[in-house]
């Protein structure tokens, strides 16, 4: 549209040039308000604002096609008319103005909707709201019907005329594109949300197999030696089928841990005593891997308020992981604590000499199944980790240098904080 | 009698592999990741490498490339351990490798293994049916 064909003979109390600049700028602040967003529903709501605003009219409603059914349902109703109307449903048929422009794609314009045959006026004996003029207009977008945009009653009590027509007829061009955007917007979220749960079970898939891989070599070994009495060799695939049960076991827990929106149980425990248990609890596996476990704790540190069965999962994932990057390095593995400077934090730091991480792979480590362990990694045992540390709001943060080590912190209050209530 | 080398990150797994074909009259050696693999091949020489395909820094594409390129070790039977996400076309595509590298290895197996479809492979791999 040009701003020459906006010229219109309505106002003719304003000049031509005046009027089309103003055309233009109601335009413009409308189409700003639309593109600030890709959420539907705040597209919509600030399409009827800008609408509204636009036309200088009282009331502004935006009526969505359901296609299943072949009606129109009202989504949100801006100005004076009040919100019953939200659950309205109307046909597409020629019984209201809305069901005719969207029946027919074409809009009117109603100076008076009460010698309108098309026109309901019991919405306005529901609503105490009293329609006088009508503009209806169609919101179409890349050639397909969305709706219908409903513009009621100039503020200044004069009906609305061609000129409000025109303007109109580009205000809802505008809203449909703005609409149709946020649709295509929810379908790729969408979309992506289903290719994400998609990797998500790969990855379980994948994880799973490699322990059934562990638990089949197991007894098959033992399979191949209980006859012939080659014990040592019937051990070590004994070995392998418990090994393999515990990280069943590890990643059924993970997996629970991760699904579920879970709000910490608070309990008041000793910080060093739990780091202690932790290290006993993964001293034989530290030691199968020449890995040298030791603590750090500050005696300046007692009770806090924890989750502790959730920490203490968080802990043996975060020392598993420290123990695992040191294999093979004449590694060490040290769980320090401490108090934060202010004291009503307490930190817990997992310090190895191990392999470190490379900056690249440091972005990925919190996402769930990335590992970078091969087949040995269940890929959630960081991103356990890190919800855990958040529902408890704390923090954990990572620093690592590639060879020379990674240590991982864990920074929590030491009092639950207030908004989980006594 | 014929060499065979394991090469998986996973002990567990290296183990399974070797228990197959030690029943097999197999002398076995293991490595525990890409690098380790093509020294040892280099000193041992075997006549067949039982490669998995997913590990840490160097991975078994990566090996097998390796291998490919050299023409002391292109001839050597390869098999390959495979995972759940190349079965799912996550990973890679057989026909994507071929391409890639100009040879595929001679059989792929999946994880879980089965061990008597593996000696399978393994007979029909080397000819030693």
């Amino acid at each position: 549209m040009t701003a020459k064909s906006l010229r219109q003979p309505g106002h003719s109390d304003e000049p031509a040039a005046q009027q089309d600049r103003q055309a233009i700028e109601v335009l413009l602040s409308v189409s700003q308000m639309v593109a600030g967003t890709l959420e539907r529903d705040a597209v919509l709501a600030s399409a009827m604002d800008a609408a509204a605003d636009a036309m200088s009219a009282q009331a502004c409603s935006i009526l969505l096609r359901d296609d299943d059914t072949n009606e129109l349902c009202f989504h949100i109703v801006k100005g004076d008319r009040a919100e019953p109307l939200g659950s309205v449903r109307l046909k597409i048929d020629d019984n209201s103005i809305a069901g005719w422009v969207a029946n027919h794609e074409q809009s009117l314009l109603i100076a008076d909707a009460y010698r309108d045959s098309r026109f309901n006026p019991s919405y306005d004996r529901e609503t105490g709201f009293r329609t006088k003029s009508v503009l209806c207009l169609p919101l179409v977008a890349k050639g397909k019907p969305l709706g219908v945009i409903q513009i009621l009653n100039r503020r200044d009590g004069k009906p609305f005329d061609e000129s409000d027509l025109e303007l109109a007829e580009a205000v809802a061009g505008l809203i449909a594109v703005a609409i149709h955007n946020a649709a295509e917007h929810e379908a790729r979220v969408a979309a992506e949300r289903i290719a994400t749960v998609g990797q998500t079970i790969a990855g379980m898939a994948h994880c799973i197999k490699n322990i059934l891989n562990g638990l089949q070599g197991g007894s098959y070994i033992i399979d191949q030696n209980i006859e012939g009495g080659g014990l040592a060799k019937v051990k070590r695939g004994w070995g392998m089928v418990k090994r393999n049960m515990g990280l069943l076991s590890n990643i059924v827990l993970d997996m629970l841990s991760y699904s579920k929106e879970r709000k910490p149980v608070y309990k008041s425990c000793s910080v060093n005593d739990l780091c202690r248990d932790v290290v006993t609890l993964l001293k034989e596996q530290a030691d199968g891997k020449g890995v040298l476990l030791t603590t750090d704790l500050s005696g300046e540190l007692s009770e806090a308020e924890m989750d502790e069965t959730a920490i203490k999962r968080c802990l043996i994932n975060l020392v598993g992981n420290a123990i695992d990057a040191c294999e093979g390095h004449k590694g060490a593995v040290t769980v320090e604590t401490g108090l934060t400077k202010d004291a009503d934090r307490f930190t817990i730091c997992v310090r190895d000499n191990g392999s470190g991480i490379e900056p690249a792979q440091l972005e990925k480590i919190f996402n769930p199944f990335f590992s970078s362990k091969g087949s040995k990694g269940t890929g959630l045992g960081l991103p356990v980790a890190k919800k855990i540390i958040e529902e408890h709001a704390g923090v954990l943060s990572v620093t690592s240098a590639p060879g020379e080590g990674t240590a991982f912190l864990i920074e929590l209050p030491i009092r639950r904080p207030d908004d989980e209530g006594e | 009698m014929a060499k065979a080398l394991v090469v998986d990150d996973e002990a567990d797994a290296r183990e399974f592999v070797r228990a197959i074909l030690e029943s097999g009259d197999w002398e076995v050696e293991e490595a525990e990741d890409g690098d380790v693999a093509l020294a040892k091949v280099a000193e041992v020489k075997p006549d067949l490498i039982v490669l998995d395909v997913q590990m840490p820094r160097k991975d078994g594409f990566a090996v097998f490339g390796e291998l490919v390129k050299s023409p002391d070790t292109k001839d050597i039977k390869v098999i390959m351990l495979t995972g759940v996400q190349q079965k799912m076309g996550i990973g890679f595509s057989a026909d994507d490798m071929g391409e890639y590298l100009g040879k595929e290895p001679d059989a792929y197996v999946e994880k879980p293994i089965d061990p008597e479809a593996f000696k399978r492979v393994v007979q029909k791999v080397t000819g030693t049916e």
